[in-house]
């Protein structure tokens, strides 16, 4: 009994074990011909391309965790495997207890998808029919699933789409459509792979409220990645960075902006910029980003320099009109990390 | 049981989608219509026109023929209307959408073939059904048990093995970008299969018997019916879809174990 | 004429990208051929001509029949229907050249990747295995190629018009199966037109689908004598110059639709 108990605790915790994993694609070498690309599909002849290299982390339930990446990352292929689309080159994943590519359907059941680019419902019919399919494809009981349609369709504002084929309708609500159809079995799991790409600010604003909802509401699970660092920074409290299919960064969201936030910018408006064409006198953890006549924006460290002291400085040469100090947003930290990544390598 | 019951529920979503489409577009629906019996039609007008010059062809009459091409048709027509989506994997796999498919809980295999169901096809099953009757008749062959048993094992059967090689082509796409040309040309070669393969070369005959076995599509049991063939037409044409369904079975499964999705 | 033959010089070489699926291609018309052979061969057992035609006549007719209306497979429509569907075709009409000149450059440089890669080839080497008649003679072997060209304007205006049907369909393989199966059966790329009942063949044979296989194959064999060869290609240009017309007429229209779904 004891132990049961412990198990779910542990699954709570660890609803999603993701250990040592790695992919590789293989590209096959010869394509080109027919005898060798027969040939090859008993005896491969392949270059190999490690997508995912070596990531482990392990996600709670009620979790929101931004996954997120520069392109070619890994970050949409790590999404597959905990899917079960795609099958790990090394490593396991364990979601709910269970192998999600030894046991896919099962794991299907409980989880929800959402493809950025590319949608779950049917082209040509009415957005309704397709989620009396996914009632029956899901077999949710009927009030459950009249509830679910009702709680959607408010929340995500598409009660006037129903009718509508996909076909006819707008990315943004093509894209409001499928996230209502993501939740409409009542998923433990719902991954969001770029939910908001090319989306205009209102959809993407129904659509973060719509997750924000169900993880605070359903304790929904949620691992979202995407490009857009505003989803993130609302949606996700927690964040998983990686670079090169490797984990650079694993952390709270509030944690990473204080640790990584030591770099703040100042921008002086001034009568006249007295660096301007004859180069910056160094001063300690300070580089200048931008310079124009009348105006000079530089970057630094505040734990080697205050922002008192450079302010001293510049104030020396001219008259300073306008001081503007501003800290980074995540963007902006993110791509400092990957750049100091990259340059590790 | 309870997943038989599931599957069949989900056929008749499926279904309702299919028919939703084809009242969304009445064109499209009359040109598939005119489309799938002139595909099978112009090779029926050409062995009709052939076999009326010559008398038959080699001890195959004219009604015999015909015979045998309704059961071909019927076949292929039974294929247009639940099975047509395997010619969807070559794309699928191209644009990555086979994704979709892969995250929902019920069998790739039914999802991949519920995507789109071609009910046109249903007419040219009653046009072609009334040419096997009508042949029938003329070749007056007695309607009885046996031969509507016969019928009902040859329509499984021959659905089976003519989609079941449809799939194994098809399925060659999850290795091969040029599997779907190579699937149109086993299509091409099935029109061997229209004919009395009597006619053809011994290596013809044998080719479509036991590598790609299209005779049993139609010239095995219209041979069987006109009293050309034995018994053992009764018991091998099961044994031939056992061997098809199975190796289909097997490929897509492996196709679909070493799918890579599109790295977006 | 320098535009037009860079774009026919482009469709050729993106043609040549797709060489591997085209020996498929091949393959598949070589099959048809060898069905057909197979099928007259049993009927010439125990006959010595038909109609006037001997074995090794009917066998360059269904080599040259099965090989010219493996045409009507390919063709300009599922292209000019595709921009319909994916709406590049306001687009198209944009570009500073007529869509009737980029669309029939396109087909010119398909039809010269066909007789170059397929048509020559396959028909020298089946001729040969299958033991087929060679042309009748000279004259009749160039007035077959100045036909097969005429075909060519035939072909492209009847694409042009089946590939515009797509602004009221939605899936373009029906149209192209549709088109590509009537076309066979019509011009005689399945049984010689002679072969049907007098009147409907009689009544064919005046039609601009004999156009595209028939014709160009009888004069070949030298079936037609100097007059009749006359009066076919007459009618060949006759048709071509109707088909232009009707096809304005659809082009016209399909602007209209154009400007008013917006593309």
């Amino acid at each position: 009994m004891s132990r049961i108990a412990d198990q779910n605790t542990n699954q709570d915790s660890n609803q999603i074990q993701v250990r040592h994993l790695v992919k590789e694609y293989k590209r096959k070498k010869n394509k080109g011909n027919v005898r060798k690309a027969l040939a090859g599909m008993f005896r491969p002849d392949y270059e190999v391309l490690r997508a995912v290299d070596n990531i482990s982390f392990t996600i709670g339930r009620g979790e929101a965790v931004g996954y997120v990446g520069p392109n070619g990352s890994g970050k949409s292929t790590t999404i597959k495997m905990l899917c079960g689309i795609l099958t790990p080159t090394e490593g396991g994943i364990l979601v709910n207890g269970i192998v999600p590519q030894q046991e896919r359907m099962k794991n299907n059941k409980k989880i929800g998808v959402v493809f950025g680019n590319r949608s779950l419902l049917w082209w040509d019919v009415p957005v309704i029919e397709s989620y009396r399919l996914f009632q029956r494809l899901y077999e949710i009981p009927p009030n459950r699933f009249k509830e679910n349609l009702d709680r959607f369709t408010e929340i995500m504002g598409i009660g006037p789409l129903l009718g509508i084929p996909e076909r006819q309708l707008s990315l943004g609500q093509k894209m409001r459509c499928n996230i209502a159809a993501a939740f409409l079995h009542n998923p433990e799991i719902v991954y969001l792979d770029e939910p908001t790409i090319g989306l205009d600010s209102e959809s993407k604003a129904s659509i973060r409220e719509c997750i924000r909802r169900m993880n605070e509401e359903e304790k929904t699970t949620f691992i979202v990645t995407s490009h857009d660092f505003q989803d993130i920074e609302t949606l996700c409290r927690r964040i998983i960075l990686i670079n090169h299919g490797r984990v650079v960064v694993d952390d709270d969201m509030q944690k990473v902006k204080l640790d990584f936030n030591r770099e703040k910018r100042i921008q002086f408006e001034v009568d006249s910029n007295p660096w301007y064409h004859k180069g910056m006198p160094s001063m300690e953890g300070v580089r200048i980003t931008d310079e124009k006549p009348h105006s000079i924006t530089l970057e630094y460290d505040v734990e080697k320099v205050s922002s008192i002291h450079i302010m001293q400085q510049v104030s020396k040469l001219c008259e300073i009109k306008d001081v503007a100090i501003s800290g980074r947003d995540i963007e902006a930290i993110i791509r400092d990390i990957i750049r100091k990544d990259n340059h590790s390598i | 049981m309870r997943r038989l019951w599931y599957y069949a529920r989900l056929w008749k979503g499926y279904m309702r989608i299919g028919l939703l489409i084809l009242v969304q577009y009445p064109a499209d629906t009359v040109i598939w219509l005119v489309s799938m019996i002139l595909r099978e039609a112009s090779g029926f007008l050409g062995v009709v026109t052939i076999a009326n010059v010559a008398g038959g062809l080699g001890n195959w009459n004219l009604y015999e023929i015909c015979l045998l091409f309704g059961l071909c048709a019927v076949v292929e027509a039974i294929g247009q209307a639940f099975f047509d989506c395997v010619w969807e994997i070559s794309g699928s796999v191209r644009k990555g959408t086979m994704d979709v498919i892969l995250v929902r809980p019920a069998a790739p295999f039914i999802q991949l073939l519920g995507r789109r169901f071609h009910y046109p096809a249903l007419l040219s099953i009653i046009i072609y059904g009334a040419v096997i009757v009508w042949a029938l008749a003329h070749l007056r062959i007695a309607p009885g048990v046996g031969m509507l048993l016969f019928l009902i094992e040859f329509i499984v059967c021959a659905t089976v093995i003519n989609s079941g090689i449809y799939t194994i082509f098809n399925s060659f796409n999850f290795w091969i970008v040029q599997g779907e040309d190579m699937a149109v040309l086993v299509q091409t070669c099935r029109e061997f299969a229209k004919y009395p393969l009597a006619v053809f070369p011994v290596l013809i005959r044998s080719f479509f018997t036991f590598i790609i076995p299209f005779g049993f599509v139609g010239f095995y049991p219209a041979a069987f019916l006109a009293g050309k063939a034995g018994t053992e037409v009764v018991l091998t044409l099961p044994l031939c879809a056992g061997a098809v369904g199975l190796a289909a079975a097997f490929i897509w499964k492996k196709g679909l174990g070493s799918y890579d999705s599109t790295g977006t | 004429m320098q535009k037009f033959y860079t774009l026919v010089r482009m469709t050729f070489l993106s043609k040549f990208a797709y060489m591997k699926a085209f020996w498929f291609n091949i393959a598949g018309t070589a099959t048809s051929i060898f069905i057909y052979y197979f099928l007259w061969k049993y009927v010439f057992r125990s006959q010595e001509s038909l109609d006037g035609f001997t074995m090794a006549e009917i066998t360059t007719y269904v080599i040259a029949a099965r090989m010219l209306s493996s045409q009507f497979g390919g063709g300009i429509n599922t292209e000019l229907s595709l921009w319909i569907y994916e709406g590049t075709i306001s687009v198209e009409l944009l570009r500073p050249v007529s869509l009737f000149f980029t669309l029939f450059a396109k087909r010119t440089g398909e039809f010269f990747f066909f007789i170059l890669f397929k048509g020559i080839p396959i028909t020298v080497l089946c001729t040969w295995i299958l033991k087929g008649a060679l042309p009748y003679g000279g004259a009749e072997f160039l007035l077959f190629v100045v036909s097969v060209c005429i075909s060519i304007g035939i072909m492209f205006f009847m694409e042009f018009m089946v590939g515009i049907c797509a602004f009221y369909t939605h899936g373009y393989w029906g149209l192209a199966f549709t088109k590509s199966a009537l076309l066979s059966i019509l011009s005689g790329g399945i049984v010689p037109l002679f072969l049907f009942p007098e009147g409907l063949a009689s009544v064919l044979g005046y039609m601009p689908f004999a156009g595209m296989v028939s014709v160009p194959v009888q004069i070949y064999l030298g079936k037609y004598d100097a007059t009749e060869t006359l009066v076919y290609i007459s009618i060949q240009i006759i048709w071509v110059i109707i088909l232009y017309l009707a096809a304005k007429l659809f082009y016209i229209h399909m602007l209209k639709k154009v400007v008013v779904q917006g593309g």
